[in-house]
């Protein structure tokens, strides 16, 4: 192959690895995101059918609402997207200390007994660990310098919980809208 | 939703929720131009490597001989090939976990208007049962 011929094969491949990695890869995760949350609002379900938790209690109605409001907006769950609803919340001086919805939930379990409240709980942690999962390995350019690096040393999951903890105003805040997102249909529906 | 919230502090979340909204948007537009930024300058080099084909410039023109030796445009192709190979095996993977955690559920439900519900037998992510394909 002549150089100017191994140029031109050389640029077509890297623009197919750009949109498989910032086109196809990215629709890919948020199809598994979305599973994977399906998976927890399923579980929680399944636990209420059971009868270790109540339909009728207000913190699941609020767990799941925020679900509902993640899978719906699972598309706008990137880093830059995150730090930009992060930074909005707090600059718009409503974030009560950033940890709002945690509150929240908190305030709504509370007089819960201590298994059901362990049931919401984790399912809250679950929800954000998901989410932060989601956001470190969708990044195309933190798949490659990060993430691929990591899982071969099998460090991914401890930088996950580490970034859950380092993130969590910003999660806060992203849960927040996602419930009220997730509450839009219902009110909508009421209100008709 | 039990939860309650005074006029003000609705008033708050709601204006919050707006600025989040527009940042939101802001950071999309500014994400989309930058890949297609990104997609639009490979184009030009590929168009420029098609020129230098048909002789009407060379490589020292588009000024990036490192993408004309054989073995970078190898590699490249070679990333591309098991990317994409990569990427298959997932979504496959990703089908049959939605095929799981679907299957039991219809299961359940239709197993309470029909007791007598048969099943192809294959196993909950929807592949050939093992003794099957003996």
């Amino acid at each position: 192959m002549t150089p100017e011929l191994n140029t031109f094969v050389s640029f077509m491949s890297l623009t197919m690895i750009f949109v498989l990695l910032f086109w196809l890869y990215r629709d890919y995760r948020i199809d598994a995101v979305r599973q994977d949350l399906f998976q927890l609002r399923d579980d929680l379900f399944d636990k209420a059918a059971a009868g270790e938790i109540s339909y009728e209690d207000s913190a699941y109605g609020m767990i799941r609402s925020t679900i509902n409001g993640m899978i719906r907006y699972s598309h706008k769950l990137t880093l830059p997207h995150v730090f930009a609803i992060g930074y909005a919340t707090k600059a718009s001086g409503s974030s009560q200390g950033g940890k709002a919805f945690g509150d929240g939930l908190r305030a709504a379990v509370e007089k819960l007994p201590k298994d059901q409240r362990e049931v919401y709980l984790n399912a809250y942690s679950h929800m954000n660990a998901i989410m932060v999962r989601h956001i470190i390995i969708s990044s195309p350019i933190l798949l490659f310098f990060l993430v691929l690096p990591l899982r071969a040393l099998n460090l991914l999951n401890r930088v996950v919980l580490a970034a859950q903890a380092k993130l969590a105003g910003q999660l806060d805040a992203l849960d927040r809208m996602a419930l009220s997102e997730g509450e839009e249909p219902r009110l909508v529906k009421a209100a008709t | 939703m039990a939860r309650k919230r005074t006029k003000v502090q609705r008033e708050q979340e709601l204006a919050a929720h707006k600025f989040a909204t527009l940042a939101s948007s802001i950071t999309t537009v500014l994400t989309e131009l930058i890949k297609w930024g990104v997609v639009a300058l490979l184009g030009y080099y590929a168009m420029r490597a098609v020129e230098a084909l048909a002789g009407k410039s060379t490589n020292a023109d588009i000024g990036i001989s490192f993408f004309g030796t054989v073995e970078v445009s190898v590699t490249v192709a070679w990333i591309f090939g098991i990317g994409g190979i990569i990427y298959g095996a997932r979504q496959r993977h990703l089908r049959k976990n939605t095929v799981e955690r679907l299957a039991e559920r219809n299961r359940t439900l239709e197993l309470q208007i029909d007791p007598k519900r048969s099943t192809s037998g294959l196993t909950l992510r929807g592949d050939t049962r093992p003794e099957d394909i003996k």
